[in-house]
């Protein structure tokens, strides 16, 4: 599933079956590839909903155990990403080589684990082992390896996501 | 985001920047995607055929020049749209690369005039052209001398020699060296490669 999908759809307590929010985001953990909380709402009323409390994402909605599992942000880090300071969708995306690669179109993951499989960046598909980190100038990713044609894309083809 | 310019690349497709190109680039820590700074020149000593690393500015409302420098060995990759850095540790403000900025004020070589060693003045020179990957400094851009036939009032690009002489105001070069001289970058690298292998078998044609 696509991170830019879930964007915008509501989020709904399992327990009052009430919508609580808005997903608006996403808090995402560089060093295991992984989506680890949903950010519910935004500003200074922004909440977080960790992987484990969310029992589903689907194209409809976000589902949470209830609204007592949101949390609001903790850290520098979550801090940051909840006041939109670090940039993932629409941050431009950036080799360790120094080369702008376009912006970040879109994260997919599987919606099981919150596991990211793959960033689209200005139709190329990069593959989540090669992203490096997401800061607020850029998502650092590395660069291709092939030493002959840099090029942009990777596979060429591949079937619409979710 | 960037806009597609053109890449200068040589046979091995390395890129080619010129130094002034390099100047307001951002420089981003790979660990963390932070900007940490933007370049503000190279810092380069001709007797060294390398640049040494970078002055730098500071970006956004503070805006301006920083004491810290960065050396060329915390240097992680140079490429088009940013210099990479592993991560905000490597800049220093002290050491032998500060003072070096200072003294040197960057690049001396630029402004100078190319004389050959026959006494034929080339050009001025205008630009240092980098190898992005790995910091070498394979030539240099010059303004190419009026009466030089054949490339009256165009950009040229020099390879440098392996011996060279530096006073700060002139550039000595061999005479040889000028029919390596090229009109544009492309091909540059080759160019450069040419003029080396000549000058390491030892034969001036």
């Amino acid at each position: 599933m696509r991170l830019g999908d879930t964007i915008g759809t509501s989020v709904v307590a399992r327990d009052t079956a009430e919508t609580i929010g808005q997903v608006h985001g996403a808090v995402v953990d560089v060093a295991s590839r992984q989506i680890v909380a949903l950010q519910v709402g935004k500003g200074h009323k922004a909440r977080l909903a960790d992987w484990a409390s969310i029992t589903g994402v689907g194209p409809d909605a976000a589902v949470v155990d209830g609204e007592a599992s949101l949390r609001s942000a903790h850290g520098e880090r979550e801090e940051r990403s909840v006041k939109g300071d670090i940039a993932l969708l629409g941050g431009r995306v950036l080799t360790d080589h120094g080369d702008v690669l376009g912006a970040l179109d879109d994260i997919e993951f599987d919606e099981q684990t919150g596991r990211i499989d793959t960033l689209v960046c200005a139709d190329a598909f990069i593959p989540a082992d090669r992203l490096l980190a997401v800061g607020s100038y850029a998502v650092v990713v590395a660069a291709e390896d092939s030493s002959g044609s840099a090029g942009a894309s990777d596979d060429g083809e591949r079937p619409a996501g979710g | 985001m960037s806009e597609h310019r053109t890449e200068n690349r040589d046979a091995g497709s390395r890129l080619l920047l010129r130094a002034t190109e390099l100047a307001g680039l951002p420089v981003v820590s790979i660990a963390e995607g932070e900007a940490l700074a933007e370049v503000k020149d190279v810092v380069y000593n001709p007797d060294q055929g390398h640049l040494l690393g970078f002055t730098l500015n500071q970006r956004g409302f503070l805006r301006g020049p920083m004491k810290a420098v960065l050396p060329m060995s915390g240097v992680a990759g140079i490429g088009r749209d940013a210099v990479m850095v592993t991560d905000a540790d490597v800049c220093e403000e002290k050491g032998g690369l500060a003072a070096e900025a200072q003294s040197s004020a960057g690049r001396n070589v630029v402004g100078n005039d190319v004389l050959t060693d026959t006494g034929h003045r080339l050009g001025e020179v205008s630009d240092i052209i980098v190898a992005a990957d790995s910091g070498e400094v394979l030539g240099y851009e010059l303004e190419g001398d009026p009466k030089l036939q054949g490339h009256a009032g165009r950009p040229l690009f020099l390879p440098i020699p392996a011996a060279l002489a530096v006073s700060g105001t002139a550039l000595m070069v061999p005479a040889s060296a000028e029919p390596f001289i090229r009109d544009d970058l492309s091909g540059f690298g080759a160019a450069v490669d040419e003029f080396r292998s000549q000058l390491s078998s030892g034969g001036a044609s």
